[in-house]
């Protein structure tokens, strides 16, 4: 069973690979597929051009304008996308899903049956018929299907069909009557409450900036619950109003929205369903309270093997499903175009799909040449280049592509190295050194990384990167969170950096591996930024910040809100050596201040429209 | 002012409105207003007998951005909206047959017959413990894309259409009905997850014999209670399918126009192993599925009067309850400006000093706060419903109208009238109401009809933004959607075009009225 | 009353107004804790902020925005004296969502809206005059009553639908069509504001500035149209009925009878003088320039201020809308007070009162 787990992760990421060359004839012949999925990049430019209307995005990629779009499409797009050659269409199942969060504190959502029965009487048919028109798939376990914890197709019974007529048994026999006539909803007889005998009402929100989808999928549970000859009605509302409403534990009924999984990382369920946490801000935002799931939590968060915390996930899963405080109602297909014609070596990043990291490392010409620019279109403008404070996607693609890490997620989303070449994990019973219960991680790192500034990037900068996220913690750094456990981390040599943990874990590794690592240099507590001004410290926007890093390229112009070019960072301690000799195309991008300055630009702009229009008006006002 | 003019102020008001009337006809923009807004109030009133389709824009009746019908006589190979499995009931024997050499499956067709109306098709598998099937173990090789199940042995039933078009069907809206039997080891309380032993499939296989998997029920939650599982079908499975038999320079790819549709029943790879048990070896029982309808219905190109929206909901529709809200918000919006306007301008102009002043100021304020913005601001606050929306626009709409109120009530209050009205002692709220205001109505006429051209714009502009309620039919969220949507890549003009076209009208209609009036109405223009 | 005592009235008037919008914009952007008593720090505060901090922490954060947890009438007056004396400290705050200061965001986006409103405001007075005048010499010709349909219906006509459809021509039907024609695409951009492909050459070549500005003319064409044409209607009816007025006024009967040359009545003495009106709408217009045009800029994917205002509305940025929303509305009464200002120095018939 759990080689079939793994079986299929990794069937899934081979699948991807393959669909990739069969679409694309260019990837198959290419000669220069690199041999190192590190190796690059190869392109001299990456252009992340803001474009705000999907429509322009599409016809866009038509007119070959932009190379790629960084979001997915709308499905209606897929017969235009499909019929022009030059565009190939890669598409994966998403590690997430859009769900339907239940208050469980709230009488009579608390009754675990009612949410079952809802569960049984919502038609997740529809979401994938109507709604995201077949680019779905049905899903019902709180773990991903493409994540290796996943136990999707062993539950033993799934709410994927509606099933209005068991929902209706299901309330009858927990005593739930009715206002009038039973089973006369069009009559106007409405459910009544176990007990009590009161009627009572649901409101499901949704995010009223996604009215197709998320708007669509609140009505069918809607839907679901009139089937059962429940009051109630959908709610458009801001997000950001009601995901600050349930972190706090304000009032709600149901909330629509959606779930991301970065990693193949399921540590998250633990505190996010955990009882004790009901009460507590930001966490348990379904006020669950289950004790068999709660005992579980343990030995999820500190299990040690895969096939303890797999165990733990999976009874679980089994617990969630059951009773249902979060409903899943769809886990959809992330299709996304990019153009043929010009490069190829795209490659399907399970957590960023076809526009991650890997990609823009591994893109190169058709005919094997180094150099290019490739355009990227990003659906939104980036709000902040500040790793620690900004939560945008957006942001996030360009950041993705300037920092280094220990590890970065490799497309399978299994930790890939960057700077770590050696890793020795230790606890109590490897080396009596540990203290008992403690785990300790030791890395080597390539010796041939350096800063953008020059300085060389050492062990001290690594090491420095997790005590300024803990230390930074006082003051609010969100990156602190993950690091609850740390006790220590050093550099004991210019080359080693050690981490050690005061817990033994599963999850340790993924905690800090792929942090950003930051130049000690910069940010350090004495003469640099310090770690009371983590989330001052503005780069790019402010030119007295300081942005200085280390990823396969930089950051060299942007005009805010237009676009934002990236040039290879030849000093990449993956650049590829042996094309620094073979001829690169002439125009390598000048990394000095260009010569012309935007605003000169706009009021040059604006003098020639001025112009322009008085000269015009003044020729029609003379000519009587 | 004109002689004429005071004549019908004077009089009562029927005379007054034929001599008005009489004016008023004079204007050819004034009468074209009318009409106009005749029609509009037309289809306002009788949305319900002139759109027939559900006019809610979330609601989904054909696929996304069909254009109108009438665009259709350009089009030769035009895909007709049609049922097209011609047995949707399975009242005919189907082909019915097994894969593979077990004798473990059967199928039957029963028609309908004095005892019940009902036809179906079952298929059946009746396990005996130990005897083997023959196993693919095709989930090792890495073949996620092969359609056939993971043993041999299967039972299928098969059914067929022709398609006689040259082009794929804009989308296919395919479903299957059925109920499940289980019997011994397969039964519920049997082996713990012995549901997830088999699985039904549909496949549908061009006249090339490709084989295209597109329903498999992974649900495996059984019930003897027949259910209608819609099958989704993508942008691909439909181009594959029908893709080849589009014929290009006289050939087609596909040797046939036929297309069958077979529905199966197989064990799935659990059987062969599963925590930790041998299923085969231990199981004996029996599944049976009844299928009872299989439907298979395209939709082509073409949807209704104005095409379909991006939600696949009826454009027609939409445009015509559309003058609703637009007129609901737009007179109702503008009344409730009006009466503020009228009772502030009438204050401030009557009672002068203090009052005048606080009053002015206050209009003065709201005059140099952005409007839209504003609106913006309450309208997010308020929430999106009709009846905010109407209290925004009204909010800001009275100003103008309490200015001009107030101008004509100074210029009213010293008049000999309303001095001998005091006189004999009559109360401020009655000269108010009842000498002044009747002398300033003529004026208002002219200014509400503006204000609901304004109010109309603000309407669309909001709904535009996304600011109104969703599932109310409106023109500005008819554009919203468009824009949002995907009609310009997709070419959908008629969606950007007519509910822009409509608003225009309908404003436009109320513009000339306004400025007929005012020009009937307002002594210094008709000097002119 | 003489001049200075106007412009002393008007001033004191216009300091009056300021108080009042940044009173009344406080209490606007406190709406929702006022009429559903939602906690004004849950609509303060970006979640994912919160989500992580401790309670010291969020604290201080509403320390320094401003803001009280659970706030008593004493905290209202408190919050509402740390809001006026950084407003007047010209202090906006930073932005919930970016954690940069609001008023950065707002001056990188104040070219692109000036350029936009300002270049539209001159199409449209400059046309609007410039028939309104032609117009104006025959009232109740087949011209005139032509002209005035066509600005009632400009009148009437929503502007991003407008928009919309010279976009959908222009922007994209019309490439695709030279493109099968041609085998080029020519038309206009359809987004943005400058295109990246001229800034790489710009920057290098010595005519990088003349480049960029013809591309940001390409790109501003569609929009300012729009706006322009949008706003043609009001200032067409307003200088054709104001030299309509004039026309009929005593010295120009006079000038008629000097025997002077119908043009030269009508552009030297009547234009003179209608003219006076249409500069205090003018400068009242620029006052309204800064608030950008939200829609249109939607449509055309701006970046300008109308679209930030709405985006951050959205967002619930708060800092960011009420700061923009302040400047504009300070902007309008300051463009207001010049108007009133101008009326006053040019017009010499007027009496001060």
């Amino acid at each position: 069973m759990l080689t079939n787990r793994n079986k299929r992760l990794i069937a899934i990421t081979f699948s991807m690979a393959f669909i990739l060359m069969a679409v694309s004839p260019a990837f198959s012949q290419a000669a220069a597929i690199p041999s190192d999925l590190n190796q690059g990049p190869y392109v001299d430019t990456l252009v992340y051009q803001v474009i705000t209307n999907p429509d322009t995005v599409i016809q866009s990629l038509l007119a070959g304008t932009i190379q790629m779009d960084n979001s997915f499409f709308n499905p209606i797009h897929y017969e235009a996308l499909d019929l022009d050659p030059d565009i190939t269409i890669a598409s994966a199942l998403r590690n997430g899903y859009g769900h339907i969060t239940i208050n469980c504190d709230k009488f009579p959502l608390n009754l675990s049956v009612f949410r079952r029965a809802f569960a049984f009487a919502f038609d997740k048919y529809r979401v994938t018929d109507e709604i995201l028109s077949g680019y779905n798939q049905e899903h019902d376990s709180l773990v991903p299907y493409i994540s290796s914890f996943s136990i999707e197709d062993e539950l033993p019974y799934h709410y994927y069909s509606a099933n209005v007529a068991l929902a209706n048994q299901m309330l009858d026999d927990a005593g739930f009557g009715w206002t009038g006539a039973p089973n006369d909803y069009a009559g106007g007889s409405r459910r009544t409450t176990p007990g009590t005998n009161e009627q009572f009402h649901v409101n499901i929100e949704y995010g009223d900036n996604s009215e197709d989808i998320a708007g669509g999928t609140a009505r069918i549970g809607v839907d679901a619950l009139r089937s059962m000859g429940v009051d109630a009605d959908s709610l458009a509302a801001n997000f950001n109003e009601y995901i600050s409403r349930l972190d706090f534990h304000g009032d709600y009924d149901m909330v629509f929205f959606a779930y991301n999984f970065l990693g193949n990382d399921i540590s998250d369920l633990g505190d996010m369903f955990y009882g004790p946490f009901a009460d507590l801000d930001y966490q348990n935002m379904m006020n669950f309270r289950n004790a068999s799931f709660d005992a579980l939590r343990d030995d999820l968060l500190y299990g040690v093997t895969y096939e303890e915390v797999y165990e733990a996930g999976r009874q679980m899963q089994l617990i969630l499903h059951h009773n249902v405080p979060r409903l899943v109602v769809y886990e959809n297909t992330y299709n996304q175009a990019y153009r043929n014609d010009v490069f190829t070596g795209h490659v399907m990043d399970a957590a960023y799909y076809i526009t991650g990291l890997w990609t823009m490392r591994n893109i190169h010409k058709i005919d094997g040449t180094a150099g290019g620019s490739v355009s990227i279109s990003l659906g939104e403008e980036p709000d902040s280049f500040n790793i620690y404070t900004t939560n945008s996607a957006y942001a996030a693609a360009i950041n993705n592509e300037l920092w280094p890490a220990l590890y970065n997620r490799g497309p399978d989303m299994a930790p890939w190295p960057d700077l770590a070449e050696t890793l020795l994990t230790e606890t109590h019973l490897d080396n009596a050194l540990v203290p008992e219960g403690h785990t300790r991680f030791t890395m080597d790192i390539i010796q041939n990384a350096t800063w953008s500034d020059g300085v060389k990037l050492t062990a001290e900068d690594v090491a420095f990167s997790y005590t300024y996220a803990f230390e930074s913690g006082d003051y609010g750094n969100p990156a602190s969170v993950r690091l609850v456990d740390l006790v220590a981390a050093y550099a004991p040599t210019p080359y080693r950096v050690v981490v050690e943990f005061n817990t033994e874990s599963y999850w340790h590794f993924n905690n800090f591996a792929s942090n950003s690592v930051i130049p000690k240099h910069i940010f350090n507590d004495v003469d640099g930024i310090g770690y009371a001004n983590w989330n001052t410290w503005n780069p790019v926007f402010d030119p007295t910040e300081p942005m200085v890093n280390c990823g396969p390229f930089e950051l060299t112009d942007f005009i805010a809100g237009e676009f934002y070019e990236l040039s290879a960072n030849t000093n990449f301690h993956y650049y590829p050596q042996a094309d620094v000799t073979a001829p690169t195309s002439s125009t390598t991008p000048p990394t000095t201040t260009p010569p012309v300055d935007f605003t000169l630009a706009i009021v040059a702009g604006a003098v020639g429209a001025a112009v322009v229009i008085l000269v015009g008006g003044f020729v029609l006002l003379r000519q009587k | 002012m004109s002689k004429s003019q005071a004549g019908w102020r004077d009089s009562n008001w029927y005379v007054g409105f034929s001599r008005f009337w009489h004016e008023y006809r004079k204007h050819r923009l004034g009468i074209l207003g009318i009409g106009i807004l005749g029609l509009f109030v037309g289809m306002a009133i009788f949305a319900p007998f002139i759109a027939t389709e559900d006019p809610t824009p979330t609601t989904t009746i054909a696929p996304k951005f069909l254009a109108p019908i009438w665009l259709s006589v350009f089009d030769q190979s035009g895909v007709v909206t049609d049922d097209y499995l011609p047995d949707l009931y399975l009242e005919n024997a189907p082909i019915i047959g097994t894969n593979g050499t077990s004798d473990e499956f059967s199928g039957i067709h029963v028609p309908t017959s004095d005892l019940s109306n009902q036809s179906y098709v079952n298929l059946t598998w009746s396990h005996t413990a130990g005897t083997p099937l023959d196993f693919r173990d095709h989930h090792t090789e890495l073949q996620s894309e092969d359609p056939l199940p993971d043993y041999n042995d299967w039972v299928y039933f098969e059914t067929n259409f022709t398609w006689p078009f040259n082009s794929n069907p804009n989308a296919v809206n395919m479903s299957i009905s059925y109920s499940t039997t289980l019997s011994g080891d397969f039964a519920p309380g049997g082996f713990p997850n012995n549901n997830l032993m088999f699985r039904l499939y549909v496949w549908i296989i061009d006249p090339s014999g490709n084989w295209m998997q597109v329903f498999e029920d992974r649900e495996s939650t059984y019930s003897e209670l027949t259910r209608e599982i819609p099958i989704s079908m993508t942008y691909q499975k439909l181009s594959s399918i029908f893709g080849g038999m589009i014929e290009v320079n006289g050939t087609q790819e596909d040797p046939t126009d036929l297309v069958r549709v077979r529905v199966g029943l197989a064990p799935t790879f659990r059987f062969e192993s599963y925590g930790g048990d041998i299923p085969w070896a231990n199981y004996t029982g029996g599944v049976t599925f009844t299928v009872t309808k299989l439907k298979l219905f395209a939709s082509g190109d073409y949807f209704g009067l104005m095409g379909t929206t991006n939600q696949g909901a009826d454009a027609f529709a939409q445009l015509i309850y559309g003058s609703r809200i637009s007129l609901i918000i737009g007179v109702l919006a503008t009344g409730i400006a009006t009466f503020v306007g009228v009772v502030v301008g009438l204050v401030a102009g009557y009672f002068g000093g203090k009052t005048d002043e606080v009053l002015m100021r206050i209009v003065d304020f709201l005059l140099v706060i952005p409007g839209l913005p504003l609106m913006m601001v309450l309208a997010v606050f308020l929430g999106a419903s009709t009846e905010n929306i109407i209290i925004v626009i009204a909010i800001l709409g009275w100003t103008g109208t309490s200015r001009l109120i107030r101008s004509q009530v100074l210029a009213e209050k010293n008049k000999a009238y309303v001095e001998s009205a005091r006189a004999i002692g009559a109360s401020d709220t009655y000269i108010m109401f009842k000498h002044i205001l009747p002398n300033v109505t003529p004026i208002l006429f002219a200014n509400i009809t503006l204000g609901v051209v304004g109010a109309i714009l603000s309407e669309a502009g909001l709904s535009f933004l996304g600011l109104t309620d969703p599932e109310e039919p409106s023109w500005g969220r008819m554009l919203a959607d468009a824009s949002g949507g995907g009609a310009f890549i997709r070419g959908a003009w008629w969606v950007v075009l007519f509910p822009g076209l409509m608003i225009t009208l309908l404003s436009l209609s109320f513009t000339f009225v306004g400025h007929t009036l005012d020009q009937v109405l307002n002594p210094r223009l008709r000097e002119r | 009353m003489g001049l200075r005592e106007y412009i002393i009235r008007r001033s004191i008037y216009m300091v009056l107004l300021i108080i009042a919008v940044v009173c009344f914009n406080f209490f606007l952007f406190r709406l929702p804790t006022f009429l559903f008593g939602a906690n004004p720090i849950s609509l303060m505060i970006s979640d994912e902020l919160r989500r992580n901090l401790t309670q010291d922490l969020l604290e201080q954060m509403y320390a320094n925005f401003g803001l009280v947890p659970d706030p008593d009438i004493f905290d209202w007056i408190y919050m509402f004296w740390r809001y006026i004396v950084s407003m007047f400290t010209g202090n906006f705050g930073v932005s919930f969502l970016t954690q940069r200061p609001v008023i950065t965001a707002i001056v990188e986006r104040l070219p692109n809206t000036l350029l936009l409103m300002g270049s539209s405001s001159m199409v449209a007075i400059l046309l609007g005059i410039w028939t309104g005048v032609k117009v104006a010499a025959d009232p109740g010709s087949k011209k005139d009553v032509g002209a005035v349909t066509v600005a009632l219906f400009i009148y009437a006509l929503p502007v991003f639908w407008f928009g919309m459809m010279l976009l959908l021509a222009f922007g994209f039907m019309l490439p695709a069509w030279t493109e099968s024609v041609w085998g080029v695409r020519i038309g206009f951009p359809q987004y943005g504001t400058i295109s990246y492909d001229v800034w790489e050459i710009a920057r290098t070549s010595p005519y990088g500035a003349l480049m960029v500005a013809g591309d940001v003319l390409h790109h501003l064409f569609l929009p300012m149209i729009t706006l322009g044409i949008g706003g043609y209607g009001g200032y067409f009816l307003y200088m054709r009925n104001n030299l309509i007025d004039v026309m009929t006024e005593d010295y120009i009967l006079t000038a008629r009878a000097k025997g002077l040359d119908e043009n030269q009545v009508l552009y030297k003495h009547g234009l003179k003088n209608a003219m006076l009106p249409m500069v205090t709408i003018i400068a009242m217009t620029f006052g309204f320039l800064i608030n950008g045009a939200t829609l249109t800029e939607t449509v055309f994917s701006w970046r300008g201020l109308g679209r930030f205002i709405f985006s951050s509305l959205l967002l619930m940025d708060f800092p960011v809308i009420q700061a923009i929303f302040m400047i504009i509305a300070i902007t309008a009464v300051l463009a207001n007070f010049v108007a009133d200002l101008l009326y006053g120095v040019l017009d010499p018939r007027i009496k001060y009162g």
